[in-house]
Parts: C-alpha cells; structure tokens; sequence
C-alpha cells in the first residue's frame, strides 16, 4: 500500500483551475461529483452520492438571472424555479429513520422521514398560486405525491429553515433577501422507491451510463436500512463581494447498508453492494472522486485498489480519507475493504452525538391525546437550538398546556429555557398550528417539551382511504449550530473537501425525531347507507300501519249472546 | 298523530252506523295522501336536481349545421392596366372594355377552379377591379414602392400590374410573371390583346388561389376522410396561440466527444426575424438544452461499401421512433402550450457516419427529417479530425446550415406552404420569376395563406368543441353546468359570429383574433375542472339509496288505489243489475 499525503487545499487550487474555462453557451456552467463511504460504528456502511452542478446568473440583464438557455444545468429543475419565481429549494425523499445515536450525524442535512419541501419564494401577489403549483409540478416530475402538500399542510417557519451554506446570496447580496418568503411542508406518509428515483437519475449530465451515478442500482439501493434522495438548488456567491453569483444544483443520495447482515462480516467491495463498478468518470464532470473514510487503526483493514489519503486540516479532529480521482483511472474501479476480523463484534457503547431528540405521544383514548419531545443535550456546555414542530390542524393543541422543563431539574424554571416563542394557531381545514421555540438546552441535561390536544372528529369524507391506519404526523426538527468537533460524523471533511472552501469552527446540524401516527375516532363507513336503510324503514313500517288504518274498515260482527265487538275485515 | 288515532277512533264508531260515510272518508284519505305525494314529488325532483345553466343549445346547432353565419373568404384583385398613350399603338386597335374584361377574368378564375368544388359550406367570392395605370420608368421599382406602402395593404387584396412586354421578347412564352415579396405581382404581356390579358391574368390569380382555397375548403367542410388523406393537415401543429420551442443538442457518446453550441445566439440571428413575421399568428418561447448519453432507440443498419466508405443508415420506417422520448428529457413540466422539438443530434463514434436513407434506399442529403406533429431533428456526423481535446463547438456560423433546416421544418410545421411551389403549375405557359426573398424566410403572400387557413381551421375546431360540449352536457344530466361555463360558451359564440363577419367584411386580422378567442373560449369551457366533479354519483345509486323507503309505502298506497278501483266497479255492476 501507497501513502500519499496531499492537502486538501491542493486539490481545491486544481479543481479551481479546471472551472476557468469557457462555455459556448453564454454561461459557465460546471458539474462535479463524489461519492463518500464511511464505515459506521455499529457496521453499517454509509455511501452518500453527492452531484453539484454550477451556472452562472447574468443577473444584469433584464432577464433577473433566468435561464432558458440550458447545457449541464437540467432544464426540467430551471424551467421550475424560474417559472414559479423560487430562489432556493431543497427537495428531500426519505426512508427509513436515521439512527442519530448510533450513526451520528447525516452529511444530507434533511433527514426527516417521508417527503420534505422547502422553498425560498419571491414574494409577489402570486405566491400562493406559485407555491401550489410548485407543488404540482415537482410531483409531477418526480412522480411524488407532492400535490397533497396543501394549504392544510404547508407552514411558513420563522426561526427554522434559512437558507443554507454560509456563501448563500442571501446573506450576502442585499436584493436576495428582500422580499423572499418561505414555505415548507412534509409528507410523512410518502413511499419513496424506483420510480421517484428514475426521474431523478434523468436530471444528472451523464444520467446513470457514467460516473459514479452508475453504481445507483434501484434493486440494491432500496434494500437498505435508510436511504435518502435530495434536491438542492440554492444561489451561492463565487466571491466575497457577491458580484458573481451562481446557482448551486446539489443532488445526493445518501444510503445506509449493512454488509454484517449477510456474511456477519463487515467486508465490502461496489459489486457486493451495488451488483455494479464504476466504469468510468462522467465525461463532462470536471471533478470525479471517491472518498472513503478510513477507520482509525490502520491495521484493522485492507482497501484495494491503491489510493492516497487526504487528511483534515483541524488538529483536533484529525480523519484519514482514502481518496480516488476516477478522470485519473484506467480501467474500471471496484473498491474492496476487508477486515481482520473472525466476525463483526457490535460495539456496547453507543455513540454519543451532542443533540438527540425523541417525540412521543401520550395521552390515551380517542379524544385527549397529548405529545412529548424529549431533547438531549449531551454536551459540556449550554447550546441553544431552534425547535419546530408543524402540527395538522385535526389536533387541536392547547398552548396553555405547553410545559418546556428540564426533566431532574425541576428548579429550572420555564422561563431560563425558553428565549423566544412563535406559535400560529391552526385554522380548520386550511392551515396547521406551527410550533417554534428558541431554547437554551443546560448541559447535560434532558429537556422535555409537552403539549396536549383534542383529537378532531372528522368528516368521514375526509378520512384517507386506509382510515384505521391513523394519520401521520410530522416530526419535530431541531436545528442548531454546534461546535465543529461535536460533529463527528464525515460531513465536515468532506464537505470542507467538495465545497472548496475552509471549514468553520462551527457546524450547522438539523436533527428530526420521529414521526408519529395519531389514530383518530374512525367512522363506520358503511354507517351512513345503514342509517339511511334503517330510517327508510321504520318510516315504511310506520306508515304502513298508519295507512292501513286510516283506510281500514272496521265492521260490527254480530256474534251470539255477546257484545258489539270491532274486528279487521278488508 | 295523537289527532289521527283518534279520528281513526270515532270513525271506527261512526262506520258501524253509516257505512257510507267511511266509503268517502276512505277515498278522500287515499287521495289525499296520493295529493301529498304528486306534490311532494316535484319538490323533491327540485330540491335534488343539479344546478345546470341553460346552454344556447339552439344556437351551437345552427352553428354545427352552418346555418348561422356562411364562411366567405373573399378576395380582391385589382388589376392595373397600363395606359394606352405610353404603349405600343398597334396592340391597340380599340379601346380596352374594363367591365367586360372583369366579368370575363372572374368568369374564367371561377372556371378553372371550381371544378371539384361542390360543396357550399365555404365560400370565395372574387372581386375583381380594373384600374388604370400609368406606367412609370422601371417597372421593377413598382414592386419596391408598393412594398413600402404594404401598412395600407389588407390580407386578400392584391394588386395585379399589366404591361406590354416593353424590350423586344425574349421569350417563347406568353408572358412573364414576376411575383413581389408583398401582395403584388407584375405581368408583362408579349401580346397585348384583350384575350390575353384575361387569360394571363385568369391564370395567375387562378394558380394563385387554387391550393388556397382547396385547404381552406377541406378544413372548413369538416370531411375527415378527406382531411385524413390530406398529408399536409397532419404535418401542421394544432393550432396554439403560443408554441414552446425547445433546441436539443444530443451527443450519444460524451465519452469520446464534448460538444457545446452557441445557440442563443444563432436563434437571434436565423429564427428571431422569422418568428416576429409569424406573431401575428402564434408567438413562440425558445429555450435549448444539450444531452448527453442521448442514446438511440433504433438500431442503424449497417451498409458495407467496396470502394466507398461504409456508412450506418436508418430506414424511413424506422424514423416515427427515433425519438427516445423516455430519456430524452424533452417534455417541458411548466407548460401545456405545445412544444415544437428540434434535435441536433451527434451520433457516437462508433456509428458513425449515420445517415438517413428515403423510400428508394438512397442516402438523404440533408440528413435531416421532419416528424409531423412534432419537431424536426438534424443528424450531424462527427468530422473525421477532432480536435485534441475532443470537443465539438458550434459556434454561430457553425450552426447556420442546421438553423437553414430548422427554419424551413418549422414552416412545414406551422403550415407555410411554398410560394414557388404554389406557382409551379403556371411554369408551363408563362415564365415566372420572384423579388428576391426577404430574410425573414416568409412571405407576405405566405403568410396570408396561413392565415386564412388557421382562421378556417379555429372556427371550426370552436364549433367542434362546442357540438362536443353540448352533448355532454345533454347526454350526462347529472353534471353541474356553472355559469361561467355558460358565459365562455356565449362569449365564444359572439367570437365565433364577429369572425364570421369580419371574414364577410374582408378583414382577416380582425377575423384572425376573434377566432382566436373563439377557440380559446370553447376549450375553455369544455376543460373546465367543474364539469366533471358529480359524473361518479350517478342516478342508480340515488335510486338505491331511496329504494328500501319508495318500494314499501309505495305498495300499499297502490294497492288501496287498486282496491278501490276493483270496489267501485264492482258496486257500479251490483248497482247495474239492480236497476236491471
């Protein structure tokens, strides 16, 4: 085995260079991609498959930065955001739940499960118009049911979900962020699989014949512990002024497998996982890489074929990455990493990310209902986080009931924890009651938000068609920025790797508890033919009866030695 | 109810005394329950009905059977005749008889191409009006300064100038036409005599007219098998007040070729000129993409040559599925409008050279093909010397050759037919030659044509629409009729009425945008969400629910009207045979 030590910054000054050239098509547009995999602790392998594509916005015309023109750009995603005015939108698919206590923090940010969609839109007179139609189209597009996202579902957080990446125009270019509206809404109850997938491979350059693409096999990608597909698309500045602005098209797909399960070892190689190697690089990508985050004895493994390790720039947080440059390959790549072991030993000790959080329900029969999200702080230190939670209007959450204490910690009082608030109560069948809080977390503590409801009584045209299942409800995100070394997960080095930049002392994170089904009173559904059949006839019998006697003719019987008696003739 | 039990009481008290009083009692409760009903009946029928605007049925009617207003598509020739005092004398013996000559010109253009025309359900009537003229200098100037008046100029009114062959002729033919890029043609006589001018000029309208109107016919008369077997009506896009126009440059293999256009800039310059000529009609939105790995769905042939260089081929048949729609990502996911698609593809090295042979097995030279309906695609080989670095890189005059065939697929698509072609027939008889073509790759005659045939083609399709709308709406009578839907069905029949008249008036443009409007209005109305909400609660199912109440009151109150029937006959014969 060859060691080769390069910085980091060495291939950013490359890389750099390669962007410089010229395009025919009026704009520079550029395409990159990386695929990072990382053993994960309790033996699970993650592999996230991370695609960027770069165009340039002539904002100085009279066009306002939109495009019509397309070269690597997918004319399918500019159409939509130009169409419907959006300036940032990350789309998320997932399934499965990250497990944040045993594989620390996801690279993806969005990790919730179901279907996640958030936009920054340009606020006009046609924003409602716009987003619902934004909704039709994407699901259109990525055959989703996006178009459920309505007016009942669909929030506008205040605290949460700004716009990402630290060179975003908006924090930068003062027109971005005039007049830009937000909107979010998730689909808990969404089944991601092929044909959300196929749609989305169609939007890459080299779709799925070339590059790492390739290895997105549906067959083996969705027999996973947790999968995740995402579209970003958001405005970056290329330089400190922002004079030059470029939208940023970010596709990943991040996957958690499990070769333990099969061998009971945690070998790999591409063709075990994916049935697939990579047979070459996408020819017009100007960055194509694999990355594999190498465990911390070096004698525990072997990875074939040769490579050269990259290493983090912090000290305190010092990670090896086996790093393969695909445009410098012959022939085709099929990584390979074996242990030195009989069979994979799980570890007792669970990681022990900083910010966990758990949502429960509580409360017991089909009227009062209650829920609980329990927050851990595992830190040293106080952090203070960003809480969100999008109730459906069909619970009815009582804000006198909301109780934020520190569980062990009864002294703490409310008020210490909770620094700023923002609630919107529902309104029946057209928009959900939103729940944000800023919080102060004490070290090492636990913090529990509670908050009761009533279960609604729905129409029962309103039920979904699997009524008995319950209704799903969203989970709670929390969003936060914590010290750099805290995320221990991969994200940081290969994002510092992919986006070219220094890597900052401090790291955003998202964390999404789980999502909960609430059963509401469910109706008979037969029950209003049997009501209707019942009525009819008693009301028939009734009448009946009524009837017979109003016409009946009641006739004197002379009966020997006795007295007149009534009795039925016809 | 308290209250009938106890009537029920005293009558079962009083029936043992008179019998006869129950009998009437009995009728009047039969009756009057039978009242409740007959009247409770129509009140339900009422309260239960769907809300349905009444529709101008009778006038979608006259309409469909082209009662309402008849279809002209009038033309005016005028026809400048030169002055006699600056003309040779000897052709003219006598003075020239203007309305004779008119009268006989129209006589003629009628008789040459009302052949097969039968059916009366368009008309054309032809006006013709003789003008003097005094020649001037350079006749070849005429054409330019009547161009420079072309703002005054209407759709369907030309202008026809008449002169002696002033040089000596050259020619063996008898005149010689020359066409202006605007509504105006110049014929020079080699003999001017009366029989001549009318002929030349009979001829020229008439060839001018004739393709015209045979369109214009088979459009307005509605015959689909006649519209079927009419190749051109399939080539042309359905009308759409705006197309999307989407450039696609398709490169199969990126692997060993990078490819890269500068197409904004070629549309600028090829296609912009051509597409403000043609918004009077439609407008267009142009956008492009380039694709890689834009793989085939069809394999070529191979043809292996002895001295030649081998090539790779697709068949004609073999072309309806070149179109890898499945991956080609063409579909545009903001629009309903219509896409016209045109493809610049490069096929891999490895099948190269690719091209396209015709029906007879012979390689097309263009390389290029046209799907009806659809779009046109261009394939492009690789040149044999790459650049090192293996890109392609069409720069504006590059892409000039490709736009040229783009440009003419785009007017076959649009449904521009050619001028030269039009005038072909006339070749035999007379000679024909043209005012240098315009750059904007359309004419004004052209383009008249278009557009006379898309105002025949809107009203029509209006009128279909509507007639589909109307037994819709006749055939389901549980569908909601709003009244929205009926106010676009009225607004679309106004349309329809001032395209009418504005065809009769002679005023094409005004014609133009009120069918426009009509077509819009009428598919407005039949693609209205709210027609189809209540089409799955059909009447079977309100009968259903209904049944366990109707079927057992309805029993026993039939069954005592019967009874009573059977008893009154039955005291009617008793009575009878008593008085016997």
């Amino acid at each position: 085995m060859r060691y080769t030590r390069i910085s980091a910054s060495f291939i950013v000054l490359c890389t750099y260079i390669l962007t410089t050239e010229s395009k025919l098509s009026g704009r520079q547009d550029s395409f990159e991609e990386e695929l990072l995999i990382s053993p994960l602790d309790d033996g699970k392998l993650l592999t996230h498959f991370q695609f960027t594509t770069l165009v340039e916005l002539d904002s100085s015309k009279e066009k306002q930065g939109k495009l019509s023109h397309y070269g690597l750009f997918p004319k399918a995603i500019g159409q939509v955001i130009n169409h419907h005015n959006v300036q940032e939108l990350h789309l998320t698919f997932t399934q499965g739940r990250w497990q944040y206590e045993e594989w620390g923090y996801p690279v993806a940010q969005s990790a919730g499960t179901g279907v996640e969609l958030w936009a920054w839109m340009r606020a006009d007179a046609n924003i409602e118009t716009n987003w619902r139609s934004l909704t039709n189209t994407l699901s259109g597009l990525f055959c989703a049911s996006l178009n459920f996202i309505d007016d009942t579902l669909t929030s506008r957080p205040e605290l949460s979900f700004r716009p990402e990446g630290s060179n975003n125009s908006y924090y930068h270019n003062r027109h971005m962020n005039e007049g830009v509206e937000l909107r979010y809404g998730h689909l808990p109850h969404e089944n991601v699989c092929t044909e959300n997938l196929t749609p989305w491979l169609k939007l890459l350059p080299c779709k799925s014949k070339a590059g790492i693409a390739a290895l997105l096999n549906a067959h083996k990608l969705y027999d996973t512990n947790y999968h995740s597909m995402a579209i970003h698309i958001l405005p970056v500045c290329q330089d400190d002024a922002c004079t030059v602005q470029k939208l940023k098209l970010v596709q990943t797909v991040t996957s958690v497998l499990d070769p333990v399960r099969d061998t009971g070892r945690r070998d790999w190689s591409l063709t075990s996982l994916f049935d697939r190697d990579i047979p070459s690089y996408c020819p017009v990508s100007e960055r194509s890489s694999v990355m594999v985050r190498l465990p911390a004895q070096k004698e525990s493994f072997q990875l074939s074929p040769n490579y050269e390790v990259i290493t983090g720039k912090k000290q305190h947080n010092q990670k090896n990455m086996a790093y393969y440059d695909l445009k410098k390959a012959t022939e085709p790549l099929n990584l390979q990493m074996t242990w030195d072991e009989e069979s994979f030993l799980y570890p007792a000790e669970p990681l022990k990310p900083g910010i966990v959080a758990h949502k429960y329900l509580t409360g017991y029969g089909h009227e009062r209902g209650g829920v609980t999200v329990n927050i851990f702080n595992q830190l040293n230190d106080s952090q203070e986080i960003d809480y969100f939670d999008s109730v459906p209007w069909y619970l009815k959450l009582y804000l006198h009931t909301l109780k934020v204490s520190v569980l062990g910690h009864e002294s703490i009082s409310q008020k210490d924890i909770v620094k700023d608030m923002y609630y919107q109560p529902a309104i029946d069948r057209s928009r959900p009651q939103v729940l944000e809080m800023k919080l102060l977390l004490p070290p090492n503590s636990v913090t529990a938000v509670s908050i009761e409801f009533d279960k609604v009584f729905l129409k029962y045209t309103e039920h979904r068609p699997d009524a008995n299942r319950g209704f799903d409800v969203g989970p709670a995100i929390i969003s936060a920025v914590v010290p750099e070394h805290i995320n221990d997960m991969a994200a940081n080095e290969f994002n510092a790797i992919s986006k070219h930049t220094d890597m900052e002392a401090l790291s955003q994170i998202k964390v999404y508890t789980e999502i909960l089904l609430a059963s509401l009173p469910t109706p008979d559904f037969s029950m209003p033919y049997n009501v209707i059949t019942l009525t009819c006839t008693v009301i028939a019998l009734f009448f009946g009866s009524l009837f017979k006697l109003l016409i009946q003719k009641f006739e004197v019987v002379e009966d020997e030695g006795q007295d007149q008696q009534p009795e039925k003739t016809t | 109810m308290a209250t009938d039990g106890s009537i029920i009481e005293k009558e079962s008290d009083v029936s043992c005394l008179n019998p006869y009083m129950t009998e009437t009692r009995k009728r009047l409760v039969i009756a009057s329950f039978w009242v409740v009903v007959l009247l409770g009946l129509p009140l339900w029928w009422k309260t239960t009905a769907v809300y349905r605007a009444q529709l101008p049925f009778a006038q979608i009617d006259s309409w469909v059977d082209r009662k309402a207003c008849q279809l002209t598509f009038p033309s005016t020739f005028v026809v400048h005749l030169a002055s006699i005092a600056d003309a040779d004398p000897k052709a003219h013996n006598h003075p020239l008889d203007y309305p004779t000559i008119e009268n006989a010109i129209a006589a003629s253009v009628d008789q040459q191409i009302y052949q097969a025309n039968t059916q009366q359900c368009v008309e054309f009537p032809l006006n013709i009006e003789i003008k003097e003229w005094r020649i001037t200098s350079d006749i070849i100037d005429l054409l330019k300064h009547t161009s420079e008046q072309r703002e005054k100029s209407t759709i369907g009114r030309y202008d026809i100038f008449l002169a002696p062959q002033l040089p000596a002729p050259t020619s063996t033919k008898r005149a010689h036409v020359k066409l202006g890029n605007d509504r105006s043609m110049i014929i020079t006589l080699r003999e001017w005599t009366t029989s001549d001018i009318e002929e030349s000029t009979a001829a020229a309208i008439a060839t001018l007219l004739q393709e015209e109107r045979e369109r214009v016919q088979s459009i307005a008369c509605d015959n689909e098998l006649r519209e079927r077997s009419n190749l051109d009506g399939l080539r042309t896009m359905k009308f759409s007040p705006m197309y999307q126009m989407t450039f696609s440059l398709m490169n199969e293999d990126p692997s060993g070729l990078q490819v890269d256009w500068d197409i904004e800039d070629a549309v600028n310059t090829y296609l912009r000129p051509f597409m403000s000529e043609v918004s009077v009609i439609s407008n267009f939105s142009v956008d492009s993409q380039i694709q890689h790995f834009a793989q085939l769905a069809v394999t070529p042939q191979y043809m292996e040559r002895q001295k030649l260089p081998s090539y790779y081929y697709l068949t004609p048949e073999t072309l309806p599925h070149f179109i890898n729609s499945a991956e080609w990502n063409l579909a545009s996911a903001i629009s309903t409008y219509p896409t016209i698609n045109f493809i610049l593809y490069i096929p891999a090295q490895n099948k190269s050279p690719l091209r396209i042979h015709n029906s007879k097995g012979q390689p097309v030279r263009s390389n290029a093909f046209l799907i009806p309906r659809w779009g046109g695609i261009v394939i492009k080989n690789q040149p044999k010397a790459l650049t090192a670095s293996g890109a392609l890189a069409f720069g504006k005059e590059d892409l000039k050759p490709f736009m040229e065939i783009f440009v003419a697929q785009l007017r076959t698509l649009i449904g521009i037919h050619d001028l030269k072609k039009i005038m072909s027939p006339l070749e035999t008889s007379h000679e024909i030659s043209y005012e240098s073509a315009p750059q904007t790759a359309v004419t004004v005659t052209e383009l008249d044509a278009v557009i006379k045939q898309r105002i025949a083609e809107n009203i029509v399709n209006s009128i279909a629409t509507l007639k589909s709308l109307a037994q819709l709406v006749m055939d389901i009578p549980n569908m909601v009729v709003l009244d929205h839907i009926r106010t676009e069905v009225e607004i679309s029949l106004d349309s329809l009425e001032q395209a009418c008249q504005a065809l009769q008036q002679q005023d094409y443009m005004k014609a133009l945008t009120h069918s426009i409007s009509a077509i819009e209005r009428s598919e407005k109305a039949f693609f209205d969400p709210t027609m189809v909400s209540m089409l799955y609660f059909p009447d079977e199912h309100k009968y259903a629910i209904y049944m366990p109440l109707f079927v057992p009151v309805s029993v026993p109150m039939i069954m005592a009207v019967v009874k009573e029937f059977k008893e009154a006959r039955r005291r009617r014969k008793e009575a009878k045979s008593k008085t016997d």
